[in-house]
């Protein structure tokens, strides 16, 4: 009974933490970025601008992870990592040097987790970032998160990072939650 | 016992409560927005020795070279929310040959490293096969591999989705990588761009094909050297 209720104090203790982590990130807008599920590069370039580059103006706490939200409140959870080459021993591999890259992940609407990297040494970068605009069926594969095939015609996928329909019509990119 | 036992678990799960609510998460139902503060009229909260000082309660860099706000936004739909950023205080300067067409720039890529370089950034929405091939050419003209990475980063950036490793981006990474490395990129990404895709299941036979692509690369980038200069900075044996 003991080890029980040390249990659920730890788990209430760290569920708060988590909840805290989170709402502790910062939300910094991003007038010209494009819908999240078709354009992740744009939120990746933005978020990159803001830590290096000639408009750089957070610190590394705080652009250690942030949202990232467009002109129609469309909201990309961000977290900025820097690449370290490895050292391995018997498979376990450790960081050893910084590679002059970072990984950043993104969250986002529709629930995929993608993974870009950016050299740092490289500002700024361009928003909107087209270069994912010439071949839309490499995006084709992604999956909704209810499963269905993602599609560049349909819109289907304006679903906001709460995944809840908008009352007002499947055109809509509202948040509604 | 069981009574503080109840009261202990009780009191545990309001404090965790109220540690998550009563943060200040963005307001998205802001009745009264917050006031626009231009933050080079307020004194610095905190200074700390990592160049970084307090402003508006968030912790930034000193040497920013734009105001920090907190801003109330309006949706298309009506929705109202608020988010912070940083407005530059002054722009960019505009490319020497942004006011140039493609066609001038094409001419000029001959021997240009910029022109080729600019041309290729435009393209790299068209045309990426062109983009790569201008790219190419600005990193032989000038020996700067940052071309080189900033086409890897654009057009190849994606590294994994859900977990799962792009498998053709990082083999593009791995290739740009490499020649970057023949330039003088010491960074070893190519090293880390080729464990990756070992870790992603890449076997021999593919990580052979694709240093047999950073040798035709190098190649590439020798002829253009030495047909513009006549001069060929990078070494006569691949480095890949």
């Amino acid at each position: 009974m003991r080890s029980f209720l040390s249990m659920l104090l730890l788990i209430l203790t760290l569920a708060a933490n988590v909840g805290l982590a989170q709402d502790n990130a910062m939300t910094i807008y991003c007038g010209e970025c494009r819908h999240p599920n078709r354009n992740p590069e744009d939120y990746a370039n933005h978020a990159f601008n803001q830590v290096y580059g000639p408009g750089a103006w957070m610190s590394f706490e705080q652009a250690d992870d942030f949202f990232v939200v467009n002109s129609k409140g469309l909201k990309v959870y961000v977290d900025i990592d820097f690449i370290f080459l490895g050292v391995g021993v018997e498979g376990l591999r450790l960081p050893f040097w910084p590679e002059n890259m970072l990984q950043i992940t993104l969250a986002l609407p529709n629930g995929n987790i993608v993974k870009m990297v950016r050299s740092i040494f490289l500002t700024p970068l361009p928003v909107p970032a087209d270069a994912y605009d010439r071949d839309h069926s490499k995006w084709n594969f992604l999956p909704s998160s209810n499963g269905r095939k993602r599609s560049q015609d349909t819109r289907s996928e304006d679903e906001g990072w709460c995944g809840a329909r908008s009352e007002k019509g499947d055109d809509s990119d509202q948040l509604s939650c | 016992m069981k009574g503080l036992i109840a009261t202990a678990l009780l009191l545990a799960g309001i404090a965790a409560y109220l540690a998550v609510t009563n943060t200040a998460p963005p307001n998205h139902n802001a009745k009264s927005p917050p006031p626009i503060v231009d933050t080079a009229t307020l004194p610095a909260a905190d200074a700390a020795d990592d160049g970084t000082e307090i402003v508006l309660g968030l912790r930034v860099r000193k040497d920013r070279n734009c105001t920090v706000e907190l801003k109330d936004y309006v949706t298309p739909y009506g929705d109202m929310f608020s988010a912070w950023s940083c407005t530059p205080h002054s722009q960019q300067p505009p490319h020497k040959y942004s006011n140039y067409d493609d066609a001038t720039l094409e001419v000029m890529a001959w021997s240009d490293a910029e022109a080729a370089s600019l041309l290729g950034k435009r393209l790299i929405e068209r045309d990426t096969r062109k983009s790569y091939e201008l790219l190419v050419r600005a990193a032989a003209l000038d020996s700067d591999f940052r071309h080189l990475a900033w086409l890897a980063d654009q057009a190849y950036g994606i590294v994994s989705i859900d977990g799962e490793p792009h498998m053709g981006n990082l083999s593009q990474q791995y290739e740009l990588a490499s020649v970057s490395h023949a330039l003088g990129d010491l960074s070893g990404r190519s090293d880390y761009f080729r464990q990756a895709l070992v870790d992603a299941g890449a076997d021999e036979k593919q990580l052979a094909g694709l240093d047999q692509q950073v040798s035709e690369v190098l190649r590439r980038i020798r002829e253009i050297q030495s047909a513009v200069s006549g001069e060929v900075t990078i070494g006569g044996q691949d480095n890949a």
